[in-house]
């Protein structure tokens, strides 16, 4: 087992994964950007080495000093938590170079599923459905309209590098493909350098649902159940939930397969994701693998009872899995609701500023994994997630319950917040009967401006009362005296001249 | 002492005398029990229901933070409200004449021109923040007077963007 381990990131995760750390005995050593000395996860690093200045591009994404501050700190790995260099194969190729274990999968497991097309083929090849489309690169308008006109209207343009929807454009009809075209090969150059583009058939009101597995480096690899992610942003997770409202044991036993399959294709090794897309009559299809640990893993930890980020760091060292396929139970139901610093009421902008009251909801079958505490500041640097909210029932109607109490109980001052919103999803009868799709929020949710009557008056009360309070006590200050009686003022002047101006103030 | 206090369109006039355990709300006598927590933070029991508010004063009142997001509310005794109203202004103030950055980041674009007429919810100006690129809208039909912005250019919170006429 290692005795200390580097952690390449900042905020919730970073903690999570220094308290993995503790729970195995190991040391742990944090890196930190300027504006984080202060963060929660230097607070409760063993050891902390500062790499840089604000920006990500000059600290938390430079793998020499990463790979400098391990070295320094004597850490035998590092773990890179998630975005940052999570998936970048080069970061795990230097570990490696340095005679540093990486906590994740090979870098060539990392490069293949980081190529769109490749995992595609890959993917296809080892059995697994993948949605509908094309596995060669499309060069011009003329050879998409072709694809297009197979698979049928409407299609996705997708970049091959691809990630975060850019690079990517609906397409209803032909009028639309050649101007889609174009654009998509301009932004994918721009953000990663590479214009492949393929074509997917777009499926009309997707769920988004994803296996987790992990595997050990001989030759072990089981999957953990589903997470379904539908509740979903502008491509951005809000809520997941494990298990799924619509997999079945059946449906649960072939995603679960083919997410093995794949993993395997990949030659892959640690925790892992396969994310597809869902119809409701449960047909399935390979999206992408995410080569990391998830935002959303502690959902899978609640309903499996297995600490991944422990397991990581297990499988790293190179044991074997003490767990088989056939150990695993879903038992319960877990929700995450992630908490962001974001504004509804203005579209969703993102909300910057010192986190003056913060007090976290506690109480049965709660469970917050965040990296801030009161004082903190949100800035503009990083991620707008202030934690991941979670929640576990013995049913989906208990989880809902107490999502709901968790998140009446939350309290946040300085920063507006999505809590509101989450509520509002939470109580949606399509969502507590659990039709989930990726246009969830699309279809279903409208902001509204309007307090509850009740709080607004009791605000407007309170308002008062401390505009009262405030000027009771600048009168008994002083600084507008009330009059003094002529006794009085003739009192006083008599004191001054035998005490002296100065004694009596 | 009467005061008013306005939250969005609503109006509340709010009565204390002496004793501020006995207040009269828009008429209605409501019991307080009011407990400061620490600092700005407020535990607030109206008629024995319990809320929470952390009060922060800004902009002639309270900017109101209840736990979940935060409410202004204006704040004004009676005597300022019937001068208020003497004068011809109702306290709404005027209406915004410029856009202003809700938060530090970079331009990205800028989708409009000088001169331009923009209806309530077009968008002006994107702006980077977070990894994420965030549409500023027009909250009420304007003509863009200037452009005081170009695209790359970084912003502070609260600079001023563009001007309407």
């Amino acid at each position: 087992m290692f005795t200390k381990i580097l952690i390449a990131n900042r905020g919730e995760i970073a903690v999570r994964i220094i308290r993995a750390c503790r729970d195995l005995g190991i040391r742990s050593v944090a890196v930190f950007s300027e504006p984080d000395r202060g963060a929660l996860h230097v607070r409760l690093a063993d050891e902390a080495y500062p790499i840089g200045s604000a920006p990500s591009s000059e600290s938390y994404l430079v793998i020499e000093k990463i790979i400098g501050a391990a070295r320094k700190s004597g850490a035998e790995a590092i773990h890179p938590g998630y975005g940052f260099l999570a998936e970048n194969a080069a970061f795990a190729q230097a570990c490696i170079d340095s005679g540093i274990v990486f906590i994740g999968p090979p870098p060539s497991a990392i490069r293949m599923m980081g190529d769109k097309m490749a995992a595609r083929i890959a993917m296809k090849a080892a059995n697994v459905a993948i949605v509908p489309g094309t596995e060669n690169p499309i060069d011009d308008d003329i050879g998409a309209i072709k694809i297009a006109e197979w698979i049928g209207y409407p299609i996705l343009i997708k970049a091959a590098a691809g990630g975060g929807g850019k690079g990517m454009r609906i397409v209803h009809d032909q009028s639309e493909i050649k101007s889609a075209v174009r654009g998509a090969k301009s932004e994918a150059k721009s953000a990663f350098g590479d214009d492949r583009i393929y074509i997917e058939k777009y499926l009309a009101r997707p769920r988004h649902i994803e296996i987790q597995v992990i595997a050990d480096s001989h030759g072990h690899c089981v999957y953990l159940g589903e997470r379904e992610c539908s509740i979903q942003r502008r491509h951005q997770k809000v809520i997941e939930e494990a298990p799924s409202p619509l997999v079945n044991p059946s449906m649960r036993k072939k995603m679960g397969q083919a997410a093995v399959a794949a993993a395997r294709a990949a030659g892959y090794i640690n925790a892992g994701t396969v994310e597809f897309l869902a119809d409701d009559h449960r047909n399935f299809y390979f999206l992408e693998m995410n080569t990391r640990l998830q935002v959303e893993h502690p959902i899978t930890e609640l309903v499996t009872g297995i600490d991944l980020a422990v397991e990581q760091i297990k499988i790293a060292t190179g044991e074997t899995l003490s767990f088989s396929q056939d150990d695993i139970q879903i038992t319960g139901h877990a929700i995450e609701c992630r908490i962001y610093a974001e504004d509804p009421s203005s579209g969703f902008l993102p909300s910057t500023g010192v986190l003056s009251a913060y007090h976290e909801p506690a109480g049965p079958g709660i469970r917050v994994d965040s990296g801030v505490y009161e004082g903190a500041e949100i800035s503009m640097y990083y991620d707008p997630m202030i934690s991941k909210l979670l929640a576990y029932g013995k049913d989906r109607p208990q989880a809902i319950a107490r999502m709901l109490r968790a998140l009446e109980e939350y309290r946040i001052s300085g920063v507006a917040t999505n809590i509101d919103f989450h509520k509002s999803i939470l109580r949606h009868q399509e969502f507590i009967a659990g039709r989930l799709s990726t246009h969830f929020i699309d279809m279903h949710y409208k902001h509204s401006d309007e307090y509850p009557e009740k709080l607004a008056e009791t605000a407007a009360l309170a308002g008062a009362l401390m505009e009262h309070q405030s000027r009771n006590k600048l009168n008994l200050s002083g600084a507008k005296k009330p009059k003094a009686s002529l006794w009085k003022r003739s009192g006083r002047k008599l004191m001054q001249s035998r005490i002296g101006e100065k004694g009596w103030r | 002492m009467i005061y008013i206090v306005t939250i969005g369109e609503k109006k509340y006039e709010i009565i204390i005398d002496g004793e501020t355990s006995e207040v009269k709300v828009n008429g209605r006598a409501v019991n307080v029990d009011h407990k400061n927590i620490r600092g700005k933070l407020h535990s607030i029991l109206t008629d024995n229901t319990g809320f929470e508010f952390e009060l922060v004063r800004a902009n002639g009142g309270f900017d109101i933070w209840h736990g979940s997001g935060s409410l202004h509310a204006d704040v004004i005794d009676e005597k300022t409200e019937r001068l208020r109203k003497l004068m011809g202004s109702s306290g709404g103030g005027a209406k915004a004449s410029s856009l202003r950055a809700p938060m530090p980041g970079l331009v990205v674009k800028v989708e409009v021109e000088v001169g331009q007429h923009v209806k309530k919810g077009d968008g002006l100006v994107i702006v980077e923040a977070m990894k994420m690129e965030n549409e500023l809208r027009a909250h009420a039909p304007a003509t863009i007077k200037e452009i005081k912005i170009k695209p790359g250019q970084p912003v502070e919170k609260n600079q001023e963007l563009i001007v309407f006429a």
